[in-house]
């Protein structure tokens, strides 16, 4: 058994010779990565210290630990498209694309939560500065709700989702959310079809340049700077209202009104749970990686 | 330490819904790129055939590779060859230098269909 103290000492208890004995070991205690976020209580935290990553990836891409790319002295994950290619997408859609990378964790909710989602991101290879898509979402979907008073529709999806958009070559990066009202009024009388088009909307725009087309790490091309520029984003959302609550883009944050921009509803038979997840996907072949790190689920006031 | 399994025969046009374990295979082809390794520092892998048909002589060849990321190759670092027959091959150990890996498997003969579960075991 070991007890830490908040001080960072250690003690232990170990069987010695036979006898149990308590052992006081000085260590440096685990440092987890800086959050530019201070609301939100911390549900669940992904580092990428240990040695495979604790969120899942549901698409065709890759995710691997980095221990190249350091995000303030602690591994980052790499989203690597493989080659994958999702096609001419315009945006990161409705539902997120499986021709790239989903990463995720999953928690069972009951629409009832206002629930935060933020981590820190690179553009660490070339070709980040079009023909792709990074995005971050939370989304759940109802089942057959057998639990609720009144029950809710069956069988829906609820996202909402923040694109991470590049802009081009060394422009300001935007911030556009999957704007549900707005993607519903452009699909008359198809309105919850998961494959119709999707409207997003820019909401925050960041400073001056997104980096994406130059500080890249990519070692066949001669491009080795592993630091590059560190962006932050957060989305903070609540299932009750169906409202996005605030985005916040490196230092820019902007608060919703209640009701000003709702999430996105389709149809979907899919698991039924809350998912948090980051999405990446590529428009042509041509393999592409960002890099992420200090992934954090919270609950929000 | 810690062990992770890491089932080696999804293709890269497969995602968790879509995989398969084991994998039946009637032409060349490699799996898709597992960067589950790149914290492990050694693993054992795992070769099963369960299934070995062909019209005529059929010979299936699995091999291991590894990503040199510098010369943007994959290189092979481990190989069964010559199997012919359904069986249980050795269990191969490789310390884990490389941060990304995959495998491949080439098939020779008429009609040649083998099915088979590789993975690995890795330690990190």
């Amino acid at each position: 058994m070991s007890i830490t103290l908040p001080n960072g000492v250690v003690v232990e208890s170990r069987a010695v010779g036979g006898q149990q004995r308590q052992i006081l070991a000085v260590a440096e205690p685990l440092r987890p990565a800086p959050d530019r976020s201070t609301s939100g209580r911390l549900i669940w935290s992904e580092d990428f210290t240990d040695v495979i990553p604790g969120i899942w990836n549901d698409g065709l891409g890759f995710l691997e630990i980095d221990d190249d790319i350091r995000c303030f002295g602690l591994p980052s994950c790499r989203f690597h498209t493989g080659g994958a290619s999702a096609g001419a997408t315009t945006s990161p859609n409705r539902t997120a694309s499986t021709s790239g990378i989903i990463a995720k964790t999953r928690i069972h909710d009951n629409f009832a939560g206002r629930w935060g989602l933020s981590m820190w991101f690179r553009l660490t290879g070339l070709n980040n500065t079009s023909n792709n898509k990074l995005s971050m979402s939370i989304y759940n979907r109802t089942g057959i709700d057998t639990v609720q008073e009144p029950p809710l529709d069956g069988s829906q999806a609820r996202h909402f989702r923040l694109w991470l958009d590049p802009n081009g070559n060394n422009q300001s990066m935007v911030g556009r959310i999957l704007d549900g009202e707005a993607t519903a009024a452009a699909n008359p009388g198809n309105e919850e079809n998961p494959t119709a088009s999707a409207v997003y909307t820019a909401v925050v725009t960041s400073w001056n340049q997104n980096g994406g087309g130059s500080h890249t790490y990519d070692v066949p091309t001669g491009r080795l700077d592993r630091v590059g520029g560190w962006h932050y984003a957060k989305l903070v959302v609540d299932f009750a209202t169906g409202d996005y609550v605030s985005v916040q883009l490196d230092s820019n944050i902007v608060v919703f009104e209640p009701g000003e921009y709702k999430q996105d509803v389709t149809t979907s038979t899919g698991f039924a749970g809350m998912h948090m997840s980051v999405e990446y996907h590529a428009n042509t072949s041509t393999p592409r990686f960002v890099n992420i790190a200090a992934l954090r689920g919270t609950l929000e006031e | 330490m810690r062990k992770v399994t890491i089932p080696m025969t999804t293709l890269v046009t497969n995602n968790e819904q879509s995989g398969a374990v084991p994998i039946t295979v009637t032409a060349n082809g490699n799996s898709r790129a597992y960067g589950e390794f790149a914290r492990m520092k050694d693993a054992v892998f795992l070769l099963d055939v369960t299934d070995a048909s062909g019209a005529g002589e059929h010979t299936l060849t699995v091999t291991i590779e590894a990503f040199d990321e510098a010369a943007d190759i994959w290189r092979e670092v481990l190989e069964w060859d010559g199997i012919t027959a359904v069986g249980t091959q050795d269990p191969e150990v490789l310390e884990i230098y490389f941060k990304r890996y995959r495998a491949k498997w080439e098939l020779v003969g008429d009609g040649a269909e083998f099915t088979f579960a590789l993975s690995a075991i890795a330690r990190g």
